[in-house]
């Protein structure tokens, strides 16, 4: 399924005599073909920390905030399926709110996560949190319960440009960078 | 550390047989399969045996193994609150898992042969055999068993045999069994330009692995230590239309090789495009030190010799995706059904190959590749492109082959194959198959 708009805008350049004449039409339409993502795909997930434990909870998640994220050589990257993630304490610090945007099903990427914070020796914030196995390392299918016991549904999503995979997007920049650097040399 | 003398050797020790039959079975009641498992057990090779034969050159000439479904567990008198710690995909079944997989329309479950769709499927037995004399000798002790316990039904089974008997190819002519996953511990080592042996828990239950993790075994332990996930999958191969397709869309033979070769990533002879990416080499084809030691990152990151939705690159994306090595799974199989012959019509005579995977976790082994890479339209954001050989095809996808100065794009890709049969099944250790045939265990 496919939508478009098309705008058309109309340039206008100062005549000798000093008034605004038309110069010429330009014709763009956009085009959003989506498969069977939201335009905002990925999952929320909101969780109760044990009371007592919030100081625990803060410090794994300054603790993840020390890993080399934008680094191309760590996991998380080489991935290139997340496009944006935030992690924080809400209502009081009472729960952990995780909101993440990636391509791709959940259910098929979260070992993946797991062995994220396996590999690199992090404990998952949610350790802290009521619910959470005991032995996530080893039960993998108790940590996916957790997140699927956890996820909130979103009731609107936007984004600017809907239904682009993060691969797109990096060879889009990648490309615009490189075309603008370009440009720049032969000047 | 891998308790070799536990685990059935159908995935430890390597594959060398040109023949076999896979038998699905039905229990009556549960008495009935423990009496037919506790006889059964002792015909199981363990890999221990099945490595020391390949350390002396030989070759078990026809060694049997038992695999079950969660249903067949439960015949057999595995209470549900046990079967239920099991993987969630193999206590579904893999009818239930068609939406994921692609097993829809002409795929689906409801057109399976052989009745594996049904609930009644209990167990397969799988056999193979070295050579004709072996098959015929086996075959005639298989039935002879099976019919020895007629509490047990034979709901249906299916003879396979290669393709072709001097070299190993699968029905479209192409070369098989080029890459092979080995594991850590049975002194294997796997060909240059393979990922390094895996560790034994990926595919094994109760081993360490590639993270250094031991997951949680299923309950109870008894049953599922030294065990391993089996995914049975049978597709049809639609050879004259293959060969149309390649007819169709290249003018010469030595076109058509090269399309055909676009679609694989390999040529029909084995050779890696990566490595002969203009004219096929068929000595490089046979060279197994050679013909798997290629990357795509470094070398071929374009696709321009391996196009990038080409199959082999889609079902290993070796160095260009991350966790690769999490994603194998060690495969054994055979083709079905006698060879079309070259320049024959298409003749409506079923053949294809049945694929026989194992791994510790369904969901991100088989079901990932299959998901993630096999059908996922925007695989590496290539868009509108599936598998071409074994994607679930419906004449709407297509297929880009990179090429300078301008790619080339073939629309509409028919369904080469048809999924007509598979199953989740659990391959227990020897100690295990003990246990659930209700014989007395020794104490350790």
């Amino acid at each position: 399924m496919s939508t478009s708009y098309t705008t058309e805008t109309t340039t206008m350049v100062t005549a000798n005599d000093g008034s605004q004449q038309p110069r010429g039409t330009i014709t763009t339409t956009r085009t959003f073909e989506n498969g069977d993502q939201t335009q905002a795909p990925g999952a929320t997930i909101v969780a109760n920390i044990i009371p007592g434990q919030e100081a625990n909870a803060r410090a794994a998640l300054e603790a993840m905030g020390t890993l080399p994220f934008n680094d191309p050589t760590f996991d998380l990257e080489k991935l290139e399926t997340i496009h944006f993630a935030r992690f924080l304490l809400i209502n009081n610090d009472t729960q952990v709110l995780f909101s993440v945007i990636f391509d791709g099903d959940l259910d098929k990427y979260i070992r993946d996560f797991h062995d994220i914070f396996v590999r690199n020796d992090v404990t998952p914030s949610f350790r802290y949190c009521e619910g959470f196995p005991e032995n996530w390392k080893e039960d993998l299918p108790a940590f996916t319960k957790f997140y699927r016991d956890h996820m909130q549904k979103s009731i609107v999503e936007y984004s600017a440009y809907p239904y682009r995979s993060l691969r797109e997007m990096k060879k889009a920049v990648d490309a615009y960078d490189g075309f603008s650097a370009m440009i720049a040399a032969m000047q | 550390m891998l308790e070799l003398e536990d685990i059935q050797a159908l995935f430890i020790a390597p594959p060398r047989y040109p023949f076999g039959r896979y038998t699905f079975v039905s229990f009556d009641s549960t008495d009935a399969g423990r009496a037919w498992l506790a006889q059964l057990v002792n015909q199981i090779p363990s890999a221990k045996v099945g490595l020391d034969a390949h350390a002396s050159g030989q070759v078990l000439p026809s060694p049997v193994y038992v695999a079950f479904t969660a249903n067949g567990l439960r015949a057999l008198g595995v209470d549900d609150a046990s079967v239920s710690t099991f993987a969630e995909e193999f206590v579904a079944g893999m009818p239930a898992r068609a939406e994921i997989l692609g097993d829809t329309g002409p795929n689906s479950p409801e057109h399976w042969d052989g009745d594996v769709a049904s609930d009644r499927l209990h167990a397969a037995v799988l056999l193979f055999a070295s050579d004709a004399d072996a098959l015929t000798q086996r075959l005639a002790e298989l039935e002879a068993f099976l019919a020895a316990h007629p509490g047990v039904t034979v709901l249906s089974f299916i003879d396979l045999a290669a393709a072709n008997m001097s070299r190993p190819v699968e029905h479209f002519g192409y070369r098989d069994r080029i890459s092979v996953v080995q594991i850590e511990g049975t002194g294997l080592e796997p060909v240059p330009g393979s990922f390094p042996p895996s560790k034994p828990g990926e595919f094994v239950l109760g081993y360490p692995d590639d993270v250094g993790v031991v997951a949680a075994l299923p309950k109870p332990e008894a049953l599922s230590r030294n065990g391993t996930y089996l995914v049975y999958r049978k597709l049809q191969q639609h050879v004259g239309a293959f060969r149309d397709f390649l007819s169709q869309n290249a003018a010469t033979p030595d076109e058509q090789e090269l399309l055909a070769a676009k679609m694989m990533g390999r040529w029909r002879s084995g050779a890696p495009l990566v490595l002969a990416p203009e004219r096929d080499d068929p000595l490089l084809g046979e060279d197994p030190l050679r013909n798997n030691d290629f990357n795509y990152g470094q070398m071929d990151p374009i696709g321009y010799a391996a196009p990038v939705g080409s199959h082999i690159r889609r079902v290993n994306p070796r160095d260009t995706e991350l966790n690769v090595q999490r994603h194998l799974m060690v495969r054994r199989g055979l083709t079905y059904g006698p060879a079309l012959p070259e320049g024959a019509e298409e003749d409506g005579v079923e053949r294809g190959l049945t694929l026989l995977a194992g791994c510790a976790r369904i969901n991100d082994q088989f079901e990932f590749v299959q998901q993630v890479w096999v059908n996922d339209t925007e695989f590496m954001g290539i868009k509108n492109e599936r598998d071409p050989i074994t994607g679930a095809q419906d004449g709407t996808f297509d297929m880009t082959i990179p090429k300078k100065p301008f790619k080339k794009v073939i629309k509409g890709l028919p369904a080469f194959t048809t999924v007509k049969g598979g199953a989740y099944l659990f391959l227990p250790g020897l100690r295990a198959l003990r246990y659930l045939a209700g014989i007395e265990q020794e104490s350790h």
